[in-house]
């Protein structure tokens, strides 16, 4: 063997080397965690619901896994308080992006006061994002939405 | 020189082709700029009648399901996809308001599709402004929301 065939020898042991290494890297591509973008709390996030009326949210979340269930959950500041907690997963679950939309109908006896509420989205292979948001319940006057059947 | 083909053989078993894992990250798109495309942004539908949504839909590899969202906008309230005003009457109550929510498969996977879905207004549900939402999803996962503003009269 002469010295030129050891030298394409060796370069296409390189080449091979990384070639498999490449490969490996593709194999495996890194899937981005899900996002939730833009939660709107309340018409205009004005982050303020009404008892007897319903609360409006929105948010647009990616998920590159592909969602697997979006769970809301709202609580008091205090000790006593309303609590809310669901999970949705109908017309949501597999998706890879989705806009958010929900009213959740607060009861017309939730107490009056300071809440918090978490939006948490999970994927398919198990990553989780949460957003959160400060929420008033305030009883009184508003504008819109007395309440009625109205809770697309 | 056996040796080199050898190698040679070796590195492209080793290597993969990349064109295998190409993963679709395309979303599909709503078409309602074609003559024949309801209704469109600020249209009327009038109660008592049946008017026929159309629209096209298309993806890059297959589309999967659809769905169609109706509902009052009485409240004036938004969406995080842009949802434009048109001119809107006052804020009020809904009493009686017209909602309609369903969902469609797309069926055989296809590039493109022509969707046609007759909707019945009730002759007693509440005129005003009405948001028309569609979602089209393809078979990835992956969801296009386009939001209308639409007049009941």
């Amino acid at each position: 063997m002469n010295k030129q065939n050891k030298l394409v020898i060796v370069i296409l042991v390189g080449f091979t080397f990384f070639t498999w290494v490449g490969c490996n890297k593709d194999e495996a591509p890194a899937v981005n965690k899900p996002k939730i973008e833009g939660l709107e709390v309340g018409y205009n996030n004005d982050r303020i619901a009404h008892p007897g009326s319903d609360l409006h949210l929105d948010a647009a979340i990616l998920a590159p896994g592909g969602i697997a269930s979006i769970t809301l959950s709202i609580h008091p500041e205090g000790e006593a308080g309303w609590e809310f907690e669901r999970e949705y997963t109908e017309g949501y679950e597999g998706l890879k992006n989705t806009d958010f939309h929900e009213h959740i109908d607060v009861p017309a006896d939730a107490a009056e006061g300071e809440y918090h509420l978490h939006l948490t989205v999970t994927d398919q292979l198990g990553n989780t994002v949460e957003a959160e948001s400060h929420l008033d319940i305030v009883a009184g006057d508003h504008d819109h939405d007395h309440d009625h059947d109205h809770d697309h | 020189m056996r040796i080199i083909i050898a190698f040679g053989a070796m590195a492209l078993a080793l290597s993969c082709s990349k064109d295998a894992e190409t993963v679709d990250t395309e979303y599909p798109v709503i078409d309602g700029n074609f003559a024949g495309a309801f209704p469109q942004q600020c249209g009327t539908v009038r109660r008592g009648e049946t008017f026929v949504f159309r629209a096209k839909f298309s993806d890059n590899v297959a589309l999967g399901s659809f769905s169609l969202d109706v509902h009052d906008n009485f409240d004036h309230h938004s969406h995080s996809t842009e949802v434009e005003a048109c001119d809107m009457g006052p804020v009020k109550e809904a009493e009686a308001p017209f909602k309609y929510i369903k969902s469609f498969d797309i069926p055989g996977a296809p590039k493109t599709y022509e969707a046609e879905v007759a909707i019945a207004v009730p002759a007693d549900v509440d005129p005003g402004d009405y948001h028309f939402l569609m979602r089209v999803t393809d078979r990835e996962g992956w969801q296009t929301l386009r939001g209308l503003s639409i007049k009941i009269e």
